[in-house]
């Protein structure tokens, strides 16, 4: 028994100084490269993995693959933020990736970098030439990134069945139809109607929307330069008040009717977000 | 006894081809991707994609190697240039010589075109002078470069003349952009401020800014209309004549100013198409 | 036995596992996606003021900003607007030279020589920073 244990050490012996014989070789220099974007220092990274790429040709290596090294300098681009060329790389690592599984992750990834770019026609068009994935994982990812898509693209009733799919449990289907019925709902200040109110007096739009400093302030003005203008009438002449005042008039008056569907749209905006921020956080703790 | 003697020629017979396998092909095809040959490769491979600012620590790893390859240094200077860096070729051109005024010649050509890349006009035309292995006419043909792209254009001017007769080279090399710079079309800002004084606008007709010439005509005018017509009905008690008189008053300043800001600007334009010739001929032509 | 799990123990530990995604499947991320960005409320340019004047003009930038400016619905054509341009101006070039530069910039806000600028593709705005005057003649140390 002694010498099985004497010869298994010596075995380690001779495998560790064959590694070590080759200590900058491509696939330690991959691992450098893996522990430096673990490291967060995604440039010498990307510059280590460059390496890799190119003596890939000249140094055939089993463990490593070119999949494998577009789809980490793609990582570390997202990294550095630059999303575009970010998504080049993972769609050249999606043509050589070598299983099934880890092609869907790249196309999902490359789905999800589309849609924090607001991308959304990109992404959906990803997500339509897509197979479902084998994965429940990436199943479920896919469901999410499609409902997001729709979502982006103001499509709330696609969105809604997408995100309904993603329900498991019966309080997490009640939690997510009650959440989509009130998303459906979410029609109040109507940017349009705002702005009717707004032709007929400056600042109702913006008070109907529920912003009254703006309201008041449109009010103000167009009311002051108003009557500037009568003023200007009752002093000079209407020739003066249209030379003189009906430009600046016209240019708040105008400004507050579209100021008003502005804010209507942004208050829209605002619920909306609301909302979708819940529909994500329960459609999150279902998951880990 | 037996069995460890059977264990041990098995274990044996398992372990020496096995540390053989493993060990050899590392030793046989030592794969160490820093060395020289492969840093060269890489290097080439970064160079020939424009990739200069990878390319640029492999340089500086093979210089590191072999500090007496000049084709590497070269290499590297014009990874530093090509990468937008003149600053750090220079600084590296001074680090690799002590003596900066008999380095080779090709490289004091890379060390000249870092120095006018980066704007040290002073620095490039005191090393032109020092430098002994410039030829007569290169020297001229330098100098003359530097005088160009330093706005220096008198001295340019006289320094061809003087020498064109002397070295037909020099004829032939700046005879299209002597004769292009003398051509250029100049609008004087004092004209154009004085033109802008008496006609409101027509300072920026002359610099060529018809556009916005005619939009300050009009707002000069029609603010001068509006406040004659205050001062006509209500005398010099007028609000509105005051307010839009102001006005047409800040608006005829700051067209006096606009035109001569105007005709700097268009001369800038003008010397900028020279300067740009004269660089990419001669500069960024390596 | 120990011998043969050793060894593939070893063996195995060099081959790499298939790549992993740990930023795809958390959605922490994409939260914030439709999240409404909030309008813009402190100017930088306002600030840094070296003397009364600068101040007063800076003031009265603010207020024209947030209750005047706001309530029309145009847009300047150019990067920075002119108000933000005349409070610049007026720090670089003094008072008079300053309030004339701010005129001229009103009268090139007119939109119809898109050649003579670059337009930011950030903004979708025309660059014109204000410079200080002598800047405008050809020195070697400007572009």
């Amino acid at each position: 028994m002694k010498l099985n244990i004497l010869l298994s050490n010596l075995f380690n012996l001779f495998l560790f100084l064959a590694l070590s014989a080759r200590a900058q070789d491509l696939v330690s220099l991959v691992r450098f490269a893996d522990s430096r974007l673990d490291a967060n220092d995604p440039d010498e990274a990307f510059s280590s993995f460059n390496r890799a790429f190119f003596f890939l040709e000249v140094y055939p290596a089993t463990e490593i693959t070119k999949s494998y090294l577009l789809h980490r300098m793609g990582d570390c681009h997202f990294k550095t933020g630059k999303f575009g060329e970010a998504i080049r790389y993972y769609g050249l690592a999606v043509k050589s990736a070598g299983n099934d599984t880890v092609r869907n992750d790249l196309v999902l990834m490359k789905i999800k970098l589309y849609l924090l770019q607001k991308d959304f026609y990109f992404a959906l068009e990803e997500l339509l030439i897509m197979d479902t994935p084998p994965l429940p994982d990436q199943r479920k990812m896919k469901e999410i990134f499609s409902g997001i898509a729709w979502f982006g693209l103001e499509n709330f009733d696609s969105a809604g069945a997408y995100f309904n799919r993603l329900a498991e449990t019966d309080s997490q289907k009640v939690l997510l139809s009650d959440l989509l019925k009130r998303l459906r709902k979410i029609k109040h200040p109507n940017p349009n109607v705002a702005q009717i109110l707004s032709i007929f007096l400056p600042g109702l739009g913006q008070f109907y929307a529920g912003d009254l400093k703006n309201g008041l302030n449109s009010l103000i003005i167009t009311g002051g330069l108003f009557a500037l203008g009568i003023n200007v009438v009752l002093n000079y002449s209407w020739i003066d008040a249209i030379l003189a005042v009906m430009p600046w008039y016209q240019r708040y008056y105008l400004g507050g009717v579209q100021n008003a569907g502005n804010i209507a749209r942004y208050r829209l905006e605002e619920k909306r977000s609301r909302i979708y921020k819940e529909i994500m956080a329960a459609v999150d703790s279902k998951k880990h | 006894m037996n069995i460890y003697k059977y264990l041990l020629i098995s274990s044996l017979l398992l372990f020496l081809p096995s540390c053989f396998l493993t060990l050899m092909p590392s030793l046989l095809f030592a794969q160490d991707l820093y060395n020289n040959t492969n840093t060269l490769l890489y290097a080439n491979h970064l160079m020939r994609t424009h990739q200069y600012g990878l390319a640029i620590p492999e340089l500086e790893r093979l210089h590191f190697m072999n500090p007496a390859d000049d084709s590497v240094q070269y290499n590297l200077m014009r990874a530093y240039i090509k990468n937008g860096n003149p600053h750090a070729a220079v600084q590296r051109i001074e680090a690799f010589y002590c003596n900066i005024d008999s380095i080779p010649l090709p490289m004091a050509d890379f060390y000249l075109k870092s120095l006018l890349i980066s704007k040290e006009y002073g620095k490039a035309l005191d090393f032109i002078s020092l430098y002994g292995n410039f030829s007569g006419d290169e020297k001229i043909k330098n100098r003359i470069i530097t005088c160009f792209l330093s706005d220096a254009w008198k001295e340019a001017y006289t320094l061809y003349d003087f020498n064109r007769e002397k070295y037909p080279s020099i004829g032939r090399y700046f005879e299209n952009v002597i004769n292009d710079s003398k051509t250029i079309i100049k609008k004087s800002p004092f004209v154009a401020g004085m033109l802008s004084t008496f006609i409101p606008a027509s300072g920026k007709f002359y610099t060529g800014d018809w556009k916005d010439g005619l939009t300050g005509l009009i707002l000069t005018g029609g603010f001068a209309y509006q406040s004659y017509r205050g001062f006509h009905k209500k005398g010099a008690s007028s609000v509105l004549g005051w307010v839009f008189g102001s006005a047409s008053f800040a608006f005829y300043a700051g067209n006096i100013y606009g035109s001569v800001k105007s005709a700097r600007l268009f001369n800038n334009k003008q010397k900028k198409i020279i300067i740009d010739e004269v660089e990419h001929t001669f500069i960024k032509s390596f | 036995m120990r011998l043969i799990c050793t060894i593939i123990i070893s063996l195995l530990s060099i081959f790499q596992g298939s790549p992993v995604f740990p930023q795809l499947y958390q959605t922490g991320d994409l939260k914030e996606l439709f999240t409404p960005p909030h309008p813009e409320t402190g100017f930088t340019t306002a600030k840094d003021n070296r003397n009364e004047i600068e101040l007063f003009l800076s003031g009265l930038f603010l207020v024209y900003k947030n209750f005047i400016s706001s309530q029309d619905g145009s847009h300047c054509t150019f990067s920075p607007s002119c108000s933000e341009y005349c409070v610049q101006s007026v720090k670089k070039n003094g008072l008079l030279i300053g309030l004339a530069d701010s005129f001229d910039r009103l009268t090139r806000c007119n939109g119809m020589s898109p050649e003579k600028y670059i337009r930011n593709p950030e903004t979708g705005l025309f660059d014109d920073v204000p410079e200080i005057f002598n800047r405008y003649i050809y020195k070697t140390d400007i572009q």
